[in-house]
Protein backbone atom coordinates (compact mmCIF):
# COMPACT_ATOMS: atom_id res chain seq x y z
CA UNK A 1 0.00 0.00 0.00
CA UNK A 2 1.41 3.36 -0.70
CA UNK A 3 2.21 5.44 2.43
CA UNK A 4 2.51 8.99 3.01
CA UNK A 5 5.31 10.63 5.12
CA UNK A 6 4.26 10.61 9.08
CA UNK A 7 5.06 13.88 8.94
CA UNK A 8 1.98 14.80 6.48
CA UNK A 9 -0.60 12.90 8.68
CA UNK A 10 0.41 14.55 11.84
CA UNK A 11 -0.06 17.94 10.51
CA UNK A 12 -3.19 17.49 8.39
CA UNK A 13 -4.92 15.86 11.89
CA UNK A 14 -3.55 18.74 14.00
CA UNK A 15 -5.04 21.07 11.49
CA UNK A 16 -8.07 19.17 11.45
CA UNK A 17 -8.39 19.11 14.93
CA UNK A 18 -8.28 23.38 14.81
CA UNK A 19 -11.02 22.94 11.82
CA UNK A 20 -13.16 20.66 14.17
CA UNK A 21 -12.21 23.40 17.20
CA UNK A 22 -13.71 26.26 14.79
CA UNK A 23 -16.90 24.06 13.31
CA UNK A 24 -17.62 23.17 17.13
CA UNK A 25 -17.43 27.02 18.16
CA UNK A 26 -19.86 27.72 15.23
CA UNK A 27 -22.44 25.41 15.86
CA UNK A 28 -22.32 23.91 19.33
CA UNK A 29 -21.33 20.86 20.67
CA UNK A 30 -23.60 18.11 21.19
CA UNK A 31 -21.61 15.61 23.84
CA UNK A 32 -22.62 11.72 24.44
CA UNK A 33 -21.00 8.99 26.24
CA UNK A 34 -21.70 5.83 24.54
CA UNK A 35 -20.90 2.81 26.85
CA UNK A 36 -19.85 -0.52 24.73
CA UNK A 37 -19.51 -3.28 28.13
CA UNK A 38 -16.49 -1.96 30.01
CA UNK A 39 -15.96 0.90 27.62
CA UNK A 40 -17.20 4.14 26.97
CA UNK A 41 -16.18 6.34 24.35
CA UNK A 42 -17.29 10.29 24.28
CA UNK A 43 -18.78 11.54 21.31
CA UNK A 44 -18.94 15.40 20.46
CA UNK A 45 -20.56 16.22 17.71
CA UNK A 46 -20.54 19.94 16.49
CA UNK A 47 -24.09 20.41 15.58
CA UNK A 48 -26.88 18.84 16.28
CA UNK A 49 -28.14 17.33 12.87
CA UNK A 50 -25.02 15.66 13.02
CA UNK A 51 -25.99 13.80 15.72
CA UNK A 52 -29.05 13.10 14.36
CA UNK A 53 -27.91 11.79 10.91
CA UNK A 54 -25.32 9.38 12.87
CA UNK A 55 -26.23 8.11 16.86
CA UNK A 56 -29.83 6.75 15.67
CA UNK A 57 -28.23 2.97 15.46
CA UNK A 58 -26.25 3.98 18.41
CA UNK A 59 -28.72 5.28 20.38
CA UNK A 60 -29.50 2.07 22.95
CA UNK A 61 -25.54 2.78 23.41
CA UNK A 62 -25.84 5.97 25.26
CA UNK A 63 -24.88 5.94 28.96
CA UNK A 64 -25.00 8.94 30.96
CA UNK A 65 -24.02 7.23 33.97
CA UNK A 66 -20.10 8.68 33.86
CA UNK A 67 -17.15 7.11 34.10
CA UNK A 68 -13.27 6.87 32.93
CA UNK A 69 -13.76 7.90 29.16
CA UNK A 70 -12.00 5.58 27.11
CA UNK A 71 -11.64 7.41 23.62
CA UNK A 72 -12.86 10.32 22.20
CA UNK A 73 -14.71 10.76 18.76
CA UNK A 74 -14.69 14.30 17.62
CA UNK A 75 -17.10 14.78 14.49
CA UNK A 76 -18.11 17.66 12.72
CA UNK A 77 -19.29 18.75 9.14
CA UNK A 78 -17.49 20.44 6.31
CA UNK A 79 -19.64 22.66 5.38
CA UNK A 80 -19.62 24.21 9.26
CA UNK A 81 -16.15 25.02 8.85
CA UNK A 82 -16.04 29.86 7.99
CA UNK A 83 -13.08 29.36 6.37
CA UNK A 84 -13.90 26.07 4.27
CA UNK A 85 -12.35 22.72 4.96
CA UNK A 86 -9.34 21.83 4.71
CA UNK A 87 -8.19 19.47 1.99
CA UNK A 88 -6.60 16.15 2.47
CA UNK A 89 -2.78 15.58 2.01
CA UNK A 90 -3.05 12.42 -0.12
CA UNK A 91 -4.15 11.49 -3.60
CA UNK A 92 -6.67 8.49 -4.75
CA UNK A 93 -3.63 6.58 -5.11
CA UNK A 94 -2.38 6.65 -1.41
CA UNK A 95 -6.34 5.50 -0.68
CA UNK A 96 -5.65 1.55 0.27
CA UNK A 97 -8.12 -0.92 0.67
CA UNK A 98 -11.12 0.04 3.20
CA UNK A 99 -10.12 3.68 2.28
CA UNK A 100 -6.74 3.60 4.74
CA UNK A 101 -4.06 6.14 4.14
CA UNK A 102 -1.20 5.35 6.39
CA UNK A 103 2.30 6.89 7.07
CA UNK A 104 5.82 5.44 6.31
CA UNK A 105 6.62 4.68 9.93
CA UNK A 106 3.17 4.37 11.40
CA UNK A 107 1.77 4.35 13.72
CA UNK A 108 0.71 6.98 15.11
CA UNK A 109 -1.47 8.74 12.87
CA UNK A 110 -3.77 6.90 10.55
CA UNK A 111 -6.76 7.94 8.17
CA UNK A 112 -9.62 6.38 6.33
CA UNK A 113 -11.29 8.08 3.79
CA UNK A 114 -14.09 7.13 2.23
CA UNK A 115 -14.04 8.44 -1.56
CA UNK A 116 -17.21 7.74 -2.39
CA UNK A 117 -19.23 9.77 0.48
CA UNK A 118 -16.39 11.84 1.35
CA UNK A 119 -15.94 10.79 5.14
CA UNK A 120 -12.53 11.39 6.79
CA UNK A 121 -11.99 9.60 9.66
CA UNK A 122 -8.43 10.38 11.61
CA UNK A 123 -7.30 8.10 14.15
CA UNK A 124 -4.31 9.26 16.47
CA UNK A 125 -3.88 5.82 18.33
CA UNK A 126 -1.75 7.04 20.79
CA UNK A 127 -4.41 9.10 22.33
CA UNK A 128 -7.09 7.16 21.59
CA UNK A 129 -8.50 10.20 19.74
CA UNK A 130 -10.48 10.02 16.57
CA UNK A 131 -11.48 12.91 14.18
CA UNK A 132 -14.74 12.27 12.00
CA UNK A 133 -15.27 15.00 9.33
CA UNK A 134 -18.11 13.92 6.83
CA UNK A 135 -19.28 17.12 4.39
CA UNK A 136 -22.91 17.20 5.63
CA UNK A 137 -24.94 15.36 7.49
CA UNK A 138 -27.73 15.44 4.60
CA UNK A 139 -25.31 13.31 2.76
CA UNK A 140 -24.64 10.41 4.96
CA UNK A 141 -25.21 7.36 2.85
CA UNK A 142 -28.00 4.61 4.27
CA UNK A 143 -24.57 2.69 5.55
CA UNK A 144 -23.50 4.35 7.40
CA UNK A 145 -26.89 4.88 8.93
CA UNK A 146 -27.05 1.45 9.32
CA UNK A 147 -23.64 1.22 10.89
CA UNK A 148 -21.97 4.12 11.58
CA UNK A 149 -18.36 5.14 12.34
CA UNK A 150 -17.10 1.79 12.10
CA UNK A 151 -13.16 2.74 11.64
CA UNK A 152 -13.91 4.97 14.09
CA UNK A 153 -15.17 2.91 16.31
CA UNK A 154 -12.49 0.38 15.34
CA UNK A 155 -10.17 1.94 16.74
CA UNK A 156 -11.88 3.54 19.95
CA UNK A 157 -12.62 -0.02 20.92
CA UNK A 158 -10.24 -2.63 19.74
CA UNK A 159 -7.22 -3.86 21.18
CA UNK A 160 -5.57 -6.99 21.77
CA UNK A 161 -8.20 -9.43 21.72
CA UNK A 162 -11.46 -7.23 20.59
CA UNK A 163 -12.08 -6.52 17.30
CA UNK A 164 -15.05 -5.20 15.52
CA UNK A 165 -16.01 -7.75 13.16
CA UNK A 166 -18.35 -8.78 10.49
CA UNK A 167 -20.93 -10.98 12.29
CA UNK A 168 -23.98 -10.96 13.41
CA UNK A 169 -25.16 -12.58 17.12
CA UNK A 170 -28.40 -14.16 18.78
CA UNK A 171 -29.45 -15.07 21.75
CA UNK A 172 -30.64 -15.24 25.33
CA UNK A 173 -29.55 -16.31 29.00
CA UNK A 174 -27.99 -19.15 27.77
CA UNK A 175 -25.68 -17.17 25.80
CA UNK A 176 -25.41 -16.34 21.76
CA UNK A 177 -24.87 -17.70 18.43
CA UNK A 178 -22.71 -15.83 16.32
CA UNK A 179 -23.50 -15.55 12.75
CA UNK A 180 -20.29 -15.51 10.41
CA UNK A 181 -20.26 -15.08 6.61
CA UNK A 182 -19.81 -13.01 3.97
CA UNK A 183 -22.15 -10.41 2.60
CA UNK A 184 -25.59 -11.88 1.75
CA UNK A 185 -24.75 -15.16 3.27
CA UNK A 186 -28.61 -15.10 5.59
CA UNK A 187 -27.13 -13.29 8.77
CA UNK A 188 -29.42 -10.83 8.63
CA UNK A 189 -32.53 -13.26 8.06
CA UNK A 190 -31.17 -15.64 10.66
CA UNK A 191 -31.33 -12.49 13.23
CA UNK A 192 -34.63 -11.69 11.85
CA UNK A 193 -36.13 -14.82 12.38
CA UNK A 194 -34.71 -15.60 15.82
CA UNK A 195 -36.15 -11.53 16.79
CA UNK A 196 -39.31 -12.62 15.44
CA UNK A 197 -39.52 -15.91 18.12
CA UNK A 198 -38.24 -14.47 21.17
CA UNK A 199 -34.92 -14.64 21.02
CA UNK A 200 -32.64 -11.59 21.97
CA UNK A 201 -30.84 -9.22 19.35
CA UNK A 202 -26.86 -8.75 19.69
CA UNK A 203 -26.34 -7.21 16.40
CA UNK A 204 -27.26 -8.46 12.44
CA UNK A 205 -23.87 -7.32 10.37
CA UNK A 206 -20.80 -5.72 13.26
CA UNK A 207 -20.27 -6.52 17.02
CA UNK A 208 -17.42 -6.26 19.10
CA UNK A 209 -15.93 -9.06 19.46
CA UNK A 210 -14.07 -9.91 22.67
CA UNK A 211 -12.01 -13.09 22.05
CA UNK A 212 -9.78 -13.54 25.34
CA UNK A 213 -10.84 -15.90 27.93
CA UNK A 214 -14.95 -16.88 27.33
CA UNK A 215 -15.54 -15.05 24.06
CA UNK A 216 -18.10 -12.48 24.25
CA UNK A 217 -20.30 -10.45 21.53
CA UNK A 218 -20.47 -6.84 22.55
CA UNK A 219 -23.57 -5.12 20.79
CA UNK A 220 -22.69 -1.69 18.74
CA UNK A 221 -25.60 -1.11 17.17
CA UNK A 222 -29.44 -1.67 17.11
CA UNK A 223 -30.16 -1.90 13.43
CA UNK A 224 -31.03 -4.65 10.97
CA UNK A 225 -30.51 -3.52 7.25
CA UNK A 226 -33.24 -5.00 5.04
CA UNK A 227 -32.89 -5.42 1.44
CA UNK A 228 -36.37 -3.83 0.02
CA UNK A 229 -35.19 -4.20 -3.40
CA UNK A 230 -32.01 -6.00 -4.64
CA UNK A 231 -32.05 -4.44 -7.99
CA UNK A 232 -31.43 -0.84 -6.39
CA UNK A 233 -28.82 -1.73 -4.12
CA UNK A 234 -29.75 0.31 -1.08
CA UNK A 235 -31.69 -1.35 2.08
CA UNK A 236 -34.03 -0.25 4.70
CA UNK A 237 -32.54 0.22 8.14
CA UNK A 238 -34.97 -0.65 10.78
CA UNK A 239 -34.48 -0.72 15.09
CA UNK A 240 -34.94 -3.43 16.43
CA UNK A 241 -36.27 -1.87 19.31
CA UNK A 242 -39.34 -0.99 17.02
CA UNK A 243 -39.83 -4.64 16.34
CA UNK A 244 -40.09 -6.15 19.51
CA UNK A 245 -39.36 -4.00 23.10
CA UNK A 246 -36.71 -5.62 25.32
CA UNK A 247 -35.06 -7.82 22.46
CA UNK A 248 -31.63 -5.69 22.14
CA UNK A 249 -29.22 -7.90 24.06
CA UNK A 250 -26.19 -5.76 25.48
CA UNK A 251 -23.34 -8.45 25.08
CA UNK A 252 -23.54 -12.38 25.24
CA UNK A 253 -20.91 -15.26 25.66
CA UNK A 254 -20.60 -16.79 22.33
CA UNK A 255 -21.62 -20.41 22.92
CA UNK A 256 -21.89 -21.37 19.31
CA UNK A 257 -20.76 -20.21 15.63
CA UNK A 258 -23.39 -20.95 13.07
CA UNK A 259 -22.45 -20.05 9.06
CA UNK A 260 -25.67 -19.29 7.01
CA UNK A 261 -26.25 -19.89 3.28
CA UNK A 262 -29.11 -18.96 1.99
CA UNK A 263 -30.34 -22.27 0.03
CA UNK A 264 -34.61 -21.99 -0.13
CA UNK A 265 -36.55 -24.55 1.28
CA UNK A 266 -36.39 -26.87 4.16
CA UNK A 267 -33.63 -25.04 7.14
CA UNK A 268 -31.19 -27.42 7.44
CA UNK A 269 -28.24 -27.55 10.07
CA UNK A 270 -25.05 -29.52 10.57
CA UNK A 271 -21.67 -29.51 12.08
CA UNK A 272 -18.92 -27.61 10.42
CA UNK A 273 -15.19 -27.61 11.07
CA UNK A 274 -13.56 -25.20 13.20
CA UNK A 275 -11.47 -24.57 9.60
CA UNK A 276 -14.31 -24.64 7.91
CA UNK A 277 -16.26 -22.06 10.05
CA UNK A 278 -12.99 -19.42 9.83
CA UNK A 279 -12.69 -20.21 6.05
CA UNK A 280 -16.28 -18.48 6.33
CA UNK A 281 -15.93 -15.82 8.72
CA UNK A 282 -12.36 -14.64 8.45
CA UNK A 283 -11.72 -13.11 5.54
CA UNK A 284 -14.92 -10.93 5.03
CA UNK A 285 -13.83 -9.65 8.53
CA UNK A 286 -10.17 -8.99 7.40
CA UNK A 287 -11.20 -7.28 4.29
CA UNK A 288 -13.89 -5.25 5.42
CA UNK A 289 -11.79 -4.11 8.52
CA UNK A 290 -8.04 -4.07 7.20
CA UNK A 291 -6.89 -1.43 9.75
CA UNK A 292 -4.75 -3.61 11.60
CA UNK A 293 -3.43 -5.88 8.85
CA UNK A 294 -5.04 -8.82 9.64
CA UNK A 295 -4.66 -9.12 13.70
CA UNK A 296 -8.04 -10.13 13.92
CA UNK A 297 -7.25 -13.22 12.43
CA UNK A 298 -5.95 -15.36 15.16
CA UNK A 299 -8.64 -14.09 17.83
CA UNK A 300 -11.37 -15.09 15.24
CA UNK A 301 -9.44 -18.79 15.47
CA UNK A 302 -9.66 -18.73 19.19
CA UNK A 303 -13.05 -17.99 19.07
CA UNK A 304 -14.01 -20.95 16.19
CA UNK A 305 -11.73 -23.24 18.30
CA UNK A 306 -13.14 -22.62 21.95
CA UNK A 307 -16.87 -23.40 20.74
CA UNK A 308 -18.89 -25.67 18.28
CA UNK A 309 -19.27 -24.26 14.73
CA UNK A 310 -22.79 -25.18 12.90
CA UNK A 311 -23.38 -24.72 8.57
CA UNK A 312 -27.17 -23.70 8.65
CA UNK A 313 -29.17 -23.72 5.64
CA UNK A 314 -31.23 -20.61 5.39
CA UNK A 315 -35.05 -21.91 4.52
CA UNK A 316 -37.92 -19.64 3.52
CA UNK A 317 -40.36 -20.76 7.26
CA UNK A 318 -38.92 -18.40 9.79
CA UNK A 319 -39.94 -20.91 12.03
CA UNK A 320 -38.32 -23.44 10.90
CA UNK A 321 -34.74 -21.09 11.25
CA UNK A 322 -36.02 -20.10 14.97
CA UNK A 323 -36.12 -23.64 16.00
CA UNK A 324 -32.82 -24.32 14.48
CA UNK A 325 -31.20 -21.41 16.47
CA UNK A 326 -32.50 -23.26 19.50
CA UNK A 327 -30.86 -26.42 18.33
CA UNK A 328 -27.38 -24.54 18.04
CA UNK A 329 -27.83 -23.35 21.59
CA UNK A 330 -28.90 -26.86 22.62
CA UNK A 331 -26.01 -28.83 21.62
CA UNK A 332 -23.49 -26.21 22.39
CA UNK A 333 -24.15 -26.57 26.24
CA UNK A 334 -23.81 -30.33 26.02
CA UNK B 1 9.84 -23.69 -9.58
CA UNK B 2 12.42 -22.26 -7.24
CA UNK B 3 16.20 -22.27 -7.70
CA UNK B 4 18.66 -24.64 -5.91
CA UNK B 5 19.21 -23.22 -2.39
CA UNK B 6 16.58 -20.40 -2.89
CA UNK B 7 15.58 -19.72 0.86
CA UNK B 8 11.77 -19.37 0.82
CA UNK B 9 9.08 -17.41 4.30
CA UNK B 10 6.31 -16.10 4.38
CA UNK B 11 5.44 -12.78 3.11
CA UNK B 12 4.35 -11.67 6.46
CA UNK B 13 4.15 -8.12 5.66
CA UNK B 14 0.83 -9.21 3.52
CA UNK B 15 -0.10 -12.40 4.65
CA UNK B 16 -1.99 -13.50 7.51
CA UNK B 17 -2.16 -17.53 8.55
CA UNK B 18 -4.08 -19.31 11.12
CA UNK B 19 -3.97 -23.16 10.99
CA UNK B 20 -6.94 -25.20 12.46
CA UNK B 21 -7.45 -29.21 12.68
CA UNK B 22 -4.56 -29.77 10.07
CA UNK B 23 -5.97 -26.74 7.32
CA UNK B 24 -4.46 -23.64 7.00
CA UNK B 25 -5.90 -21.11 5.51
CA UNK B 26 -4.15 -17.99 4.33
CA UNK B 27 -5.06 -14.31 4.44
CA UNK B 28 -3.36 -12.08 1.55
CA UNK B 29 -4.22 -8.64 2.15
CA UNK B 30 -3.13 -6.97 -0.93
CA UNK B 31 -4.84 -8.97 -3.30
CA UNK B 32 -8.06 -10.11 -1.74
CA UNK B 33 -7.34 -13.41 -2.31
CA UNK B 34 -7.71 -16.40 0.36
CA UNK B 35 -6.69 -20.00 0.26
CA UNK B 36 -6.62 -23.20 2.08
CA UNK B 37 -4.16 -26.25 2.24
CA UNK B 38 -4.81 -29.37 3.65
CA UNK B 39 -2.60 -32.76 4.37
CA UNK B 40 0.63 -32.24 2.41
CA UNK B 41 0.02 -29.05 1.54
CA UNK B 42 -0.50 -27.49 5.28
CA UNK B 43 2.83 -29.36 6.77
CA UNK B 44 4.74 -27.86 3.97
CA UNK B 45 3.46 -24.19 4.79
CA UNK B 46 4.13 -25.22 8.58
CA UNK B 47 7.51 -25.79 7.45
CA UNK B 48 7.37 -22.58 5.02
CA UNK B 49 5.76 -20.17 7.95
CA UNK B 50 9.00 -21.09 10.14
CA UNK B 51 11.20 -20.74 7.53
CA UNK B 52 12.85 -23.43 4.94
CA UNK B 53 14.69 -23.12 1.92
CA UNK B 54 13.70 -25.28 -1.82
CA UNK B 55 16.41 -27.97 -1.21
CA UNK B 56 15.69 -28.47 2.25
CA UNK B 57 12.46 -29.03 2.15
CA UNK B 58 12.30 -31.46 -1.26
CA UNK B 59 14.98 -33.36 0.64
CA UNK B 60 12.61 -33.24 3.77
CA UNK B 61 9.28 -33.95 1.16
CA UNK B 62 11.65 -37.65 0.41
CA UNK B 63 11.66 -38.83 3.72
CA UNK B 64 8.48 -37.66 5.11
CA UNK B 65 6.45 -38.89 2.05
CA UNK B 66 5.62 -42.50 0.11
CA UNK B 67 5.44 -43.04 -3.08
CA UNK B 68 7.81 -42.06 -6.08
CA UNK B 69 10.90 -39.97 -5.13
CA UNK B 70 10.56 -38.05 -8.38
CA UNK B 71 5.93 -37.48 -7.97
CA UNK B 72 6.78 -36.54 -4.80
CA UNK B 73 9.61 -33.65 -5.51
CA UNK B 74 7.31 -32.35 -8.43
CA UNK B 75 4.10 -32.03 -6.56
CA UNK B 76 6.09 -30.12 -3.73
CA UNK B 77 8.04 -28.22 -6.48
CA UNK B 78 4.82 -27.39 -7.78
CA UNK B 79 3.05 -26.08 -4.79
CA UNK B 80 6.63 -24.12 -3.83
CA UNK B 81 6.06 -22.22 -7.29
CA UNK B 82 2.25 -21.68 -7.18
CA UNK B 83 3.06 -20.17 -3.58
CA UNK B 84 5.27 -17.89 -4.88
CA UNK B 85 3.36 -16.79 -7.79
CA UNK B 86 1.05 -16.58 -5.63
CA UNK B 87 3.11 -13.99 -3.40
CA UNK B 88 2.42 -16.02 -0.69
CA UNK B 89 5.80 -16.67 0.14
CA UNK B 90 8.93 -14.77 -1.20
CA UNK B 91 12.54 -15.80 -1.49
CA UNK B 92 14.64 -14.31 1.32
CA UNK B 93 16.13 -14.60 4.71
CA UNK B 94 15.19 -17.94 6.43
CA UNK B 95 14.17 -17.53 9.86
CA UNK B 96 14.24 -21.08 11.03
CA UNK B 97 16.94 -21.86 13.93
CA UNK B 98 19.35 -24.22 13.06
CA UNK B 99 17.92 -27.65 14.76
CA UNK B 100 14.86 -26.77 14.60
CA UNK B 101 12.00 -29.44 13.37
CA UNK B 102 11.56 -30.23 9.89
CA UNK B 103 8.46 -32.01 8.14
CA UNK B 104 6.36 -34.04 11.06
CA UNK B 105 8.32 -37.46 11.41
CA UNK B 106 6.77 -41.10 10.00
CA UNK B 107 5.92 -41.59 6.73
CA UNK B 108 2.55 -41.21 5.31
CA UNK B 109 1.48 -41.55 1.37
CA UNK B 110 2.09 -38.71 -0.72
CA UNK B 111 -1.33 -36.72 -1.85
CA UNK B 112 -0.31 -34.29 -4.16
CA UNK B 113 -0.81 -31.08 -2.78
CA UNK B 114 -3.44 -28.55 -4.11
CA UNK B 115 -3.45 -24.73 -3.28
CA UNK B 116 -7.59 -23.70 -2.69
CA UNK B 117 -7.94 -20.57 -3.93
CA UNK B 118 -10.97 -18.32 -3.30
CA UNK B 119 -11.34 -14.65 -5.24
CA UNK B 120 -14.98 -14.02 -3.86
CA UNK B 121 -13.68 -11.36 -1.62
CA UNK B 122 -11.89 -9.32 -4.15
CA UNK B 123 -14.32 -6.18 -4.07
CA UNK B 124 -13.27 -5.30 -0.69
CA UNK B 125 -9.75 -4.16 -2.22
CA UNK B 126 -11.51 -1.59 -4.61
CA UNK B 127 -11.56 1.85 -3.05
CA UNK B 128 -15.49 2.10 -2.39
CA UNK B 129 -16.78 -1.57 -2.32
CA UNK B 130 -20.74 -0.95 -1.45
CA UNK B 131 -20.08 1.91 -4.73
CA UNK B 132 -18.79 -0.52 -6.54
CA UNK B 133 -21.48 -3.41 -6.10
CA UNK B 134 -24.14 -0.67 -6.21
CA UNK B 135 -23.49 0.14 -9.85
CA UNK B 136 -22.79 -3.20 -10.82
CA UNK B 137 -26.17 -4.20 -9.00
CA UNK B 138 -28.07 -1.37 -11.25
Amino acid sequence: MPRLAEAALGSFYAAAAREYDAAAKRTGVVEVDLRFADRRVRMRFAGAGLADALLGALASRSDDGGGEVDATIALWEAQACPAGSLACPWQVADVGPGGLVRGFDFHRVLAVHETYSGTVTLVDSAERAVLHRVPHCGAVPWWERAAPLRPALYWALGGEGRHLVHAGAVGDDRGGVLLAGARGSGKTTVALAALAHGLGFVADDYLLLHAIDEPEAVSLYSTVSICAAPAAGAKIVVDVTSLRHGSLRESLPVRAVAVPRIRGGRARLRRLSPAEALRAWAPTTVFQMPFDDGAALASLGAVVRRVPCFALDVGDDWAELARAVEQVLEQAAV
Amino acid sequence: MPGAGTSLVVDASHVVHETIDGEAILIHLRTGTYYSLDGVGAEVWALLATGTDADALLLAGRERYEGDPVEVERGLSSLLAELLREGLVIEGESQRAAGSAGLPSGRVPFIVPVLHTYTDMQEFMLVDPLREVDEVAG
